[in-house]
Order: structure tokens, then sequence, then C-alpha cells
């Protein structure tokens, strides 16, 4: 570690803690705190990746988070950043954007061809031949693209937080720390987040080889400490802003959604780079990136030291590389006044050469290291005079020459920003409220100034909460100065040098965009990719303004900037993704599922048996079985996923007249009745059935995918009409069950004391008894067209109820069926099932469902538009199909074609032993829905297949299946209990 | 209603963080526009304002979920749930509605409770330092919730109520997340001694 400084003050590395790991194959050592970036460049490393589109070796520029031609690989983990990953003991990393290993990285030779890939080049190019333009794409996903993407990469569980703050500072150097402290001991809740992994900002880094910043940093931090409503963040970043004040917050333990009542924006600036030529050799890099090196992690950026300063800043960053032991060649400033201050003074004082009036026109450099600079005097144009031209030894080239602000939040915000030509810089020009902004990107840059200016918004932004609202952009104080340059940018024949690093584009590049009419800042953008690259412009933007400017001969102000968009920063997609949840329902049954080893599935958001696994036979073996079981003997199936609501009171009668589409005014107590809802366009949304257990009370189903909806639509509705009743939602409370098969009286009868004859319970009736001594609410009806009793029990005696039928069948050869046995069952009858035989645009009319409207009531929801939808001629209508024959099975969704012309699709099919052919429903054009019409069904592989249009139920059109009678497939007909259909079927 | 009495490890997840089911605890609702009126008659001290609670007499409670909605539950020895259930079962009167209630129902006790609300739903927990008896409707884990703040057998803690249907996800994915934070289950009795009883019922 020859590379790094003795300690000081303020560092963020542990000495006592060594972390070994490799770089491309070598070995190093860095120290807990350092980043990837810094490590390297203690162990020597100059070159810590290539270029985007060149492949050239790049360093370090900014060190400032947003360093993207250093971005590594770690295994799994693609495109780490190394100026803000952490170092951790055991990394193996490798560079991004390589072809063979980083020294010799066979891409370098694109160099080379630069000259025929101009600006836009893929916009003009590789278009023809057509035929060749899967090789074109071939070559260019290869080339394009940084890092591998692992596809057996596990999924990452990261947790997402939710944080609540009534104020959220974003930033910990002066002016944030100012701003949050003066808030918080207003007593207000406030967040402080910083990107870096210690507070302070410039404070930390940008001393001037004087120890007052450091000292302040140490009284505000003190002071922040102490305070316990204020919250300090580190390496967390405010990534975005969004409405209502959420404000999602990265750091590397996931991403947190922080939701604020105020923001005072103090993020600061990010350091520009010079434009010159070789300005992205490895050596070459913003003061502040020395800066940081050399007081964060106490890393030297170089031995010999070339300062381009055009502000107090870069003078400061001189005398910062001096008093940490190394040599400032000569300080270069464009300037021809040069620094007139006190550190100015001081530079000059301390005996480093300063160059006024003057320009870095080159970098120079051999194995990827810079080696000297080409220095010249600049004439009255701002163009170097070559004949002045002196190359002076470096291996480091500090550039200081302005700053950009890091306003993304605010212009996410709606913050209106303009060009501020004292400052050379946009700042904030009209603030939305309870938007605040302090510090170096309002444009106030001296330290005190900054202090003031936070103390400033955090009063401004206490009274946006006190409901005071204010939204004043103004800062408390600027310096006078202006601490960056207006045009740091200086031509070079030879090119290469370069305005985006990411994207490699260089100065004539954008010249040429402009040249060929792309001369506004957004086509600029799009047409050149500058700003496009990782780093999102943050260090080239300002520059492809002020050329464009420049080119246009307008203000900076009149060119604009373009669209600062979330993510601020990259954010990688598992912390986007989080950790999920997805809320499933269960009945209490489902042990009792588990324990007969059923196979679930998802239906709407509850898990259901779908069928009942037996040893050596097929899952359509045992859903035949399944319902062989419920034909010929008795079958059991959980539906306490239906939604299960009463209701109650002197208008219940009332409210189900207004939200069911059928009339229940004229039901008896102690019947049951099918109820279909519509919504107030006429779509078929739900169906169920109503029981009518007194007078005014009413309990009634609906379907299990809708049953929340359901709930809060018609409370929603009563909440509006106001009608005297009680709404209560039992879906959770109660447990159903269906008991059905022709031996359903008989298992009943066993553990009920209820007389189950049809004269006492005939079909449709509901009565309230017991069950196994569980009082229970039991409806006789037959979604599956047997005899069959629904069972609603309190959930928690479900399980001892299923049990004891369970064992009541036992000796009727019983068994429990799921979902797949039951849609088979009901299709044989020809009841549809809303959601699967609707759709968002079914109508009654459509779903031949006409006979449960009823057009005469006076009121329900929808029945304007039935009305109007009745007078107008039908398009589809749902009928049954029937095949003969089982292969080729149509499937649901399957075509019917007529002619040429699609005519209709499938909603439901199956195969039925019962029926001994393929039966189905499906929306048919109007024409084809008469009883006997062949349909051509489209199915798999494009096959035509023919089915034929039948009346529907298939199954017991009489509906005596229903009904009880004295009947012999009651009792079992051996000593298995199984009727002999079963065993046949078993 | 079967339920975990004891946990081994009960005593270090109340150091860290507990999760206790207290679902066999005695609950019932009531709603409707007479269910202030019939609760006071049946000498049910309630609270005056919606979305609050008060306690009942052996760690039980009442919770106002709206201007005419409540949630009663005893405490591992209460008997305030039976009696109001058996009056209002026995004596159906217009404007008052029983509301069954299976569900979910747990404790939330120690340090990071913090943090795994922060995972899991979205509330601003420090409403409840402004108002301590205040009785939230919000969501945690995409599932609806009935939350307060207040003592667990002398613990700072927190009551989550969902319905009884999503209690197998909500519990296992809450667990999951309280364990990742160092904690861990607890059992009713762990937390409530005398609740001996009320378990092995």
């Amino acid at each position: 570690m020859t590379n790094r400084l003795p300690p000081g003050p303020h560092e963020w590395i542990d000495r006592s803690k060594e972390l070994p790991f490799t770089f491309e194959g070598r070995r190093y050592v860095g120290l807990a705190g350092d980043c990837v970036t810094s490590a390297l460049w203690a162990g020597g490393e100059r070159t810590l990746g290539r270029s985007f589109k060149y492949h050239r070796p790049r360093g370090i520029l900014s060190l400032a988070n947003h360093d993207v031609n250093a971005l590594f690989q770690w295994g799994p983990k693609l495109n780490l950043r190394g100026d803000i990953v952490q170092l951790a003991a055991g990394m193996n990393l490798t560079a991004v954007n390589t072809f063979g290993d980083l020294g010799t990285d066979k891409g370098r030779f694109l160099e080379k061809i630069g000259p025929f890939l101009p600006v836009g080049f893929y916009y003009k190019a590789f278009h023809k031949p057509k035929a060749l333009f899967p090789k074109w794409e071939r070559m260019f996903r290869t080339l394009t693209g940084l890092g591998k993407v692992d596809f057996q990469t596990p999924r990452m569980q990261v947790p997402k937080r939710t944080l609540h703050a009534d104020l959220l500072v974003v930033g910990a150097g002066a002016a944030g720390l100012a701003a949050a402290i003066a808030a918080a001991e207003a007593d207000a809740r406030v967040v402080v987040v910083d990107e870096n992994a210690g507070p302070g900002g410039s404070l930390g880094y940008q001393r001037g080889a004087d120890g007052q910043s450091v000292a302040l940093l140490g009284e505000l931090l003190a002071k922040a400490q102490s305070l316990s409503n204020l919250e300090l963040r580190l390496g967390t970043c405010a990534a975005g802003f969004y409405a209502d004040f959420w404000v999602p917050l990265v750091s590397a333990s996931g991403l947190a959604r922080l939701r604020t009542k105020a923001m005072i924006v103090a993020s600061g600036v990010q350091e520009q780079p010079a434009v010159f030529r070789n300005n992205d050799l490895p050596g070459v890099m913003l003061a502040s990136a020395a800066q940081r090196l050399v007081y964060r992690y106490r890393v030297k950026p170089a031995e010999a030291m070339l300062v381009l300063a055009a502000n107090l800043e870069g003078y400061s960053a001189a005398l910062d590389m001096k008093a940490n032991g190394m040599e400032v060649v000569a300080v270069v400033d464009p300037r021809p006044e040069g620094e007139a201050s006190a550190v100015g003074d001081a530079v000059r004082a301390s005996g480093i050469e300063v160059l006024c009036g003057a320009w870095v026109r080159e970098a120079l450099g051999s194995n990827g290291r810079l080696r000297s600079a080409i220095v010249c005097r600049l004439d009255e144009s701002g163009e170097a005079r070559t004949a002045t031209a002196r190359i002076i030894a470096c291996d480091g080239l500090l550039m200081s020459v302005g700053f950009a602000p890091a306003a993304a939040l605010l212009y996410q915000a709606g913050a209106r920003m303009r060009y501020d030509e004292g400052v050379q810089q946009f700042v904030p020009d009209v603030l939305p409220g309870g938007v605040f902004a302090a510090g170096r990107v309002n444009g106030v840059y001296a330290t005190a100034h900054k202090i003031e200016d936070g103390r400033q918004a955090a009063a401004a932004a206490l009274d946006w909460l006190a409901g005071r609202a204010t939204s004043s952009s103004q800062p408390a104080v600027r310096d006078g100065r202006s601490p960056s340059h207006p045009y740091p940018i200086v031509a070079h024949p030879e090119g290469k040098n370069f305005v985006d690093f990411d994207e490699d584009l260089q100065l004539k590049d954008l010249f040429n965009a402009a040249q060929e009419g792309f001369d506004n800042i957004e086509l600029l953008k799009r047409y050149s990719t500058v700003g496009m690259g990782p780093s999102q412009g943050k260090h080239s933007n300002m520059n492809a303004i002020r050329i464009l400017a420049k080119i246009r001969g307008e203000p900076c102000g009149a060119v604009g900037t373009t669209t600062a968009r979330p993510f601020y920063h990259p954010v990688p997609m598992g912390m986007l993704a989080g950790r999920g949840f997805s809320p499933y329902r269960t009945t209490p049954l489902q042990s009792c599922h588990k324990f007969l080893g059923a196979v679930s599935m998802m239906a709407g958001n509850w898990l259901r048996p779908e069928y009942y696994p037996q040893v050596g036979k097929s899952k359509e073996e045992a859903v035949r079985e399944e319902a062989a079981a419920v034909r010929m003997a008795v079958g059991l199936i959980d539906i306490g996923t239906l939604g299960k609501l009463e209701v109650r009171g002197p208008d219940a009668v009332a409210f189900l007249e207004r939200v069911y589409a059928g009339t229940f005014a004229d039901m008896k107590v102690g019947s049951t009745r099918y109820g279909l809802m519509v919504d107030e366009t006429g779509i078929i949304t739900d169906d169920g059935v109503v029981a009518r257990l007194a007078h005014e009370h009413f309990f009634f189903t609906t379907t299990t995918s809708n049953s929340a909806l359901v709930y809060r639509e018609l409370s929603r509705l009563n909440a509006m009409w106001r009608l005297e009743l009680g709404l209560v939602n039992l879906t959770g409370g109660y447990c159903g069950m269906n008991l059905a098969g022709p031996r359903s009286r008989a298992v009943l009868a066993r553990v009920s004391d209820i007389d189950t004859s049809e004269a006492a319970f005939p079909f449709l009736a509901v009565q309230e008894a017991t069950v196994a001594g569980v009082t229970a609410r039991i409806l006789r009806v037959g979604f599956v067209g047997e005899v069959g009793y629904e069972i609603h029990v309190p959930a928690d005696q479900a399980h001892h109820v299923w049990d004891a039928l369970i064992e009541s069948g036992r000796i009727h050869g019983i068994r429990a069926f799921g979902v797949e046995a039951q849609r088979l069952l009901r299709l044989e009858k020809g009841h549809i099932i809303v959601g699967q035989d609707t759709d968002g645009l079914t109508t009654p009319f459509d779903a031949a469902m006409q006979w449960a409207v009823k057009m005469q009531k006076p009121f329900f929801v929808g029945q304007r538009s039935l009305a109007i939808l009745k007078q107008k001629p039908r398009k589809q209508r749902l009928v049954g199909f029937v095949r003969d024959t089982r292969e080729p099975a149509p499937k649901e969704g399957h075509l019917v074609i007529d002619g040429t012309n699609i005519a209709g699709r499938i909603t439901s099919t199956a195969w039925s032993d019962t029926l001994g052919m393929q039966i189905g429903l499906a929306y048919v054009s109007i024409p084809l829905a008469q009883p006997g019409t062949e349909l051509q069904i489209r199915v798999d592989g494009g096959v035509l297949v023919t089915a034929r249009v039948a009346k529907l139920p298939f199954y017991d059109p009489a509906n005596t299946r229903q009904r009880i009678g004295d009947d012999a497939r009651e009792r079992p007909e051996n000593e298995s209990g199984r009727s002999s259909a079963v065993e046949a079927a078993v | 209603m079967a339920t975990a009495a004891r946990v081994d490890d009960a005593a270090r997840a109340f150091e860290t963080l507990a999760i206790v089911d207290l679902s066999c605890l005695q609950r019932f609702g009531v709603k409707g526009p007479q269910a202030e009126g019939v609760l006071r008659a049946l000498g049910v001290a309630l609270p005056s304002e919606a979305n609050s609670w008060v306690a009942l007499e052996g760690d039980g409670l009442v919770a106002r979920l709206g201007r005419s909605e409540f949630l009663l539950e005893d405490g591992a020895e209460g008997s305030t749930v039976a009696r109001v259930r058996g009056a209002l079962e026995n004596e159906a009167t217009t404007g008052v509605y029983a509301v069954p209630r299976q569900d979910l129902a747990l404790a939330l006790t120690g340090p990071p409770v913090s943090e795994l609300f922060a995972q899991t739903c979205s509330f601003d927990l420090h409403e409840f330092e402004r108002k301590p008896n205040l009785t939230v409707m919000t969501m945690m884990m995409e599932v609806s919730v009935t939350l307060v703040a207040g003592e667990l057998a002398g613990r700072p803690g927190f009551r989550v109520w969902c319905d009884g249907t999503f209690g197998t996800y909500f519990y296992e994915r809450l667990l999951e997340i309280t364990v990742e934070l160092g904690g861990g289950a607890a059992g009713i009795c762990d937390l409530y001694p005398e609740a001996r009883a009320l378990a092995a019922a």
C-alpha cells in the first residue's frame, strides 16, 4: 500500500482491518472503509476500466459516486460502481466491457476505426441490405452492454421499508446539517440522507489545508447526534421525488419509501471536467476527486500534480495536495487575472508556480498513465496559442473549472430553474410548496453562507409545516464570485477531448450533431447520446449545454436543460423488486386437505385443493374418480372460499332488490334463490345464492374471487342509499362445505338433527340445524347437479364438521373432491362460472341468463343499461357444444371459426366420462347459436375440428337427480360402502 | 382452538422481537346504529371517539372501528365477550348486528418492532406517540389489518388483527421477517401465564 498517506482527521478508513481482494486476478489488500476504487488506487492500480465505445483505459474521474468507467463485476453482481461500493474481504473483481483481460482488451482496436464511427452512425448505417441486419444486430449486442448477467443468480429477498418524517434533508454537508439541526431544534422529526459513506460533504474534503472546515464539521455532527429527533442516514441516496412527497431512499440494505411533509435539497454540486485532448487519461481527474482520495481514504492521487484551476476551489485543492506531501508542479488558470483571494495568495506564497491566462491543451501519457501535459497561453478568443506550448511533467492533473447543481430532485419536484450568470450555474427560480434548496445547489459556496442558507431553508420549511406557507427560492446570501468557468472547453484538431466519458463523446461529436440539425438540447441528447450513459450526464450535461449555447450564440439559460427523471443513481433491479408480498387465503379446512395430500391451486387469492392425488394414478384419473364419486355416491368439497355475506334489517329486501338483477321480495323464509349481479353498465360481475333465514335476515354467497370486492361495493352502495340494515361479511367467520351426490342425504342424516326428507327439506330450501353438534346453515342447492347440501358453520368448528361428514360418509364411499372435479361436474350441468365463462364485456343476454334478470322491477344496479342493451341486436351468445371424439380436444380460449372469420371462443371444456363425450361452453355469433349447428373450432396446431351446438344442461335436463326419492342409490351396495359404479371407476 | 402455549426460545424472542399468536382469545364484533347504546346498556365501557380503544378488565379491550362498529376482545380471563355475545344472540334488536370475528390476532413486542413495521406496513407508528389509544385500520403485507399500540403484560408492543383466512400467509411471512430481525415466536402462556386454561381448552 505504497500510496496510503499517514492517518488524518475524519478519515473514513479503519487501518486495523485489512481486506484482501483480487482484481483481474491480481491480489490487493485494502482497508475497511475503503471503496473499491480507493483500494485499487492505493494498491497502485491506475487503469480501473475501459471506456464504453473506444475501450480507452480509464481511471478515476470524479470519485463522486458516478464514475461509470470504473464499474466492476463480482460474481453475479455486475456493474458495481467502484467509487461507492464498499470494499469487502474476498472480493474477486473483474472489469466490465472488456474482451480478454483489462490490460490487453481486444476491444481497444475500435479506437482505430473511430473515424468511421461518427456521432449517430448507427442511425445511418446497417439498414441495407436487410438480410444482414440480424448479423449487425448480433455484433452490436455483443459489443455493447456492460457486465454479464448470470441467469442462475438466486432471487434476492431485499426488504423494502416505509419511513416517515416531517422534514427530509438531502445532503449532510454544511447547509444540510445546519438546516437539519435548526429544524430538529424546533421539534420537527428530521431525516437527513447522504449518498456518501461519511457525512460532511465538501467540509470533509475541500479543506484548503486548514483545519477550520473539519472543526466545523465536528461541531455540526456533535450537535446533530445530540438531537434524538434527527436521524442521519449515510450511504443512502434520495433517488427520486414522487407525488405526495414520496421519496425512494436507496442504500446497500435496500430501498425505503420515505413519506415526508417537506424537503430541503442540500445535495450540493457535481464538479465538471475541463475539455482538452486526452482529458480521460488515468491520472487526469477532478480536483475534488483528488481531495476525496486524500482526506477520506488517505490515498495519494499522484506524486506530481498539475492543477488546472478556474476558481478558488482549484487553488484550495493545490494547497491540499501540497499539505499532504505531494508536489504541485504548477497551477494553470485560464483567467488572465488569476485567483484574487487569500487562497490564491496562499498558493502563490507557497511557491507553487501559477500560470494565468493559460490552459492545458493536451495530456500526454503512455501505458495508460499520465506522464505530462502541454500547457498553452490562451488568446483573447479563448483558443490555445500553440506557439506558447510548454510541456510540464506530471503524473496527476487536477481539473477544477466549475460545477453543476445536483438538482435532479428539485427538477422532479417541479422546480423552475434559471441560469444565474453571477455563479454560472442553474439555480432554483421558483420552488413548489414544501420544497426548499440550500447550499451549493442554491448557488451558495462560502461555508458561512451555506450555514446561513441552510438555516433559512429550515425556517421556511418549519413555516410550511406549521401551515404558514412559504416558497422562497432566494438564498440567504451569495458569494459574489463565480465558481464555474463559463466555457471550460478548448478545441483540438486531433480530438479525443471528451465531453461525455460514459459514451466516449468528443467535442466534435456535439458540433457535428448540431450541424446536422440536432441543435435543441433534448434532440442533441438523443442523437449524440450525451448524458444518456449510466451517470445520466452528471459530468457531461452542463458542458453540453455550454457547447450548444456557444454553437447557437445564446446564453445557457436559453438552451435550457434536459429532463431529470428518477432514479438519480443506478438502482439494482433486485432492490426495485424488493421482497414481494403475495397474500393468499386459506379456509379453516386447509389442514384437512394437507392430510389428504391435496394438490393446491390458486383461485383468485385463495389456495384451494385442485384434486386429491391417488397413488399410481394420473391427475386426470384422480379427477375422474372424484367426479364419479359425486355422480354415483357422495363427495365433499370445501367451499369456504365463497364470499359469505349477511344482510339484516327492515330494508334488507329492498337492498337485495337493488343490488341483484332478480327479485327477492317474494321469497319465502326458508328458501334460497339464485342471484345475478351486474354493474352500472349491465356487465355480469358476480353471482351466488341468496337464502332467506328470517323476514329481515338474508344470508348470501358470492364467487370465490369476488368476495372482498362485492362486500366493498355493497358497503359503498349502502353508504349512498342509507338503507336501514346491517351488512356483515362472514367470509372469514364462516366456512362452507358442499356435500353432494345421491348418498349425501344419508351422510348428512347420520350427523344432523335435521329432517332430510324431500317434504321437510326440499330442493332450494335453507334450514338452520346442527351438524355434528355445530349450529349450521344448510342450503339445499345443486351446483354440481346432484342432491347437495351447502353446509356453513363457524370457521373454528369447520374442521370438526368436515371430519364428522367424512366419517359419516365412509360407508357410502365418500370422496373429497377438488376444484377440477367441480368444474367438470358443473359444466355437465351447464352452470357458468363468473369470470371464466364471462368477461368484462359479458351481459346477461350474452350469457343466455335473461331468466335471472327481472326488468320489471322499479330499480336495480345496471337496469338502465340493460334496458338499452336489450333493444340492440345481440352479437354473441353463450351456447353448449359437444363432440363425440376425444382427440384432438379443444381447449379453453380456442377460437370458433366461421369461414375466414372468428365467430367465437371457448370458455370451458372437458371430457365427460358420465356423458361419454367432449362438452363445453362457447360464445358464438348469433347465426351459429342454434342447437344442432356445426361449429368449426381451431385447436392447437391450427387444425379445425367440428363440434355441435347442444342444448343446456348436458346432464339431467329434467333435474330429477337433484330431487330426493326412495332411491336405491342412497344405500351402500357392498361391504366397501362404494356403489358398483364407483367400484368400476376406481 | 389449538394454539402454541409455550415456545422453547420465547425468552430470547422477548429480548429481541417476539410474535405471539393470541387468536384463541375470545372476540366478537358488534355494528349498527344502535350498537353503542346496546353495549353501554350491557355495561361495556366504550371509546368515545372512532378509531380509538379502551381497555377491558383482564387485559381485554374494546376498539371502536368506526362510528358504529366495535371489536371486543377478552384477555385470558375476561368474560365480557361471552356476556355480550349471549345477550345479542338471544335478543334480535334492529340496528345492532353481531359480527363473528375469527381473526388471526397477534401481539408484537421488542425493540426491532418498528423495523418490522417499516418492512411490512406503510403506517407511521409515530402517530401512536401523539395518540396512544389510536385504533388504526391499515395494510400490512398487503392484507387489511387492525392495529393498536399498548402494553402487553408490561411490555410495550402492538396488537394486530386480520381476517383469519389470511392467517397462514400472514403469520408465516411475519415470522420469517421476525426471525430475520433476530426475533422469533412465543406462546400465549409465555406472555400471559394465566392463559394456561385457555390454551388447554
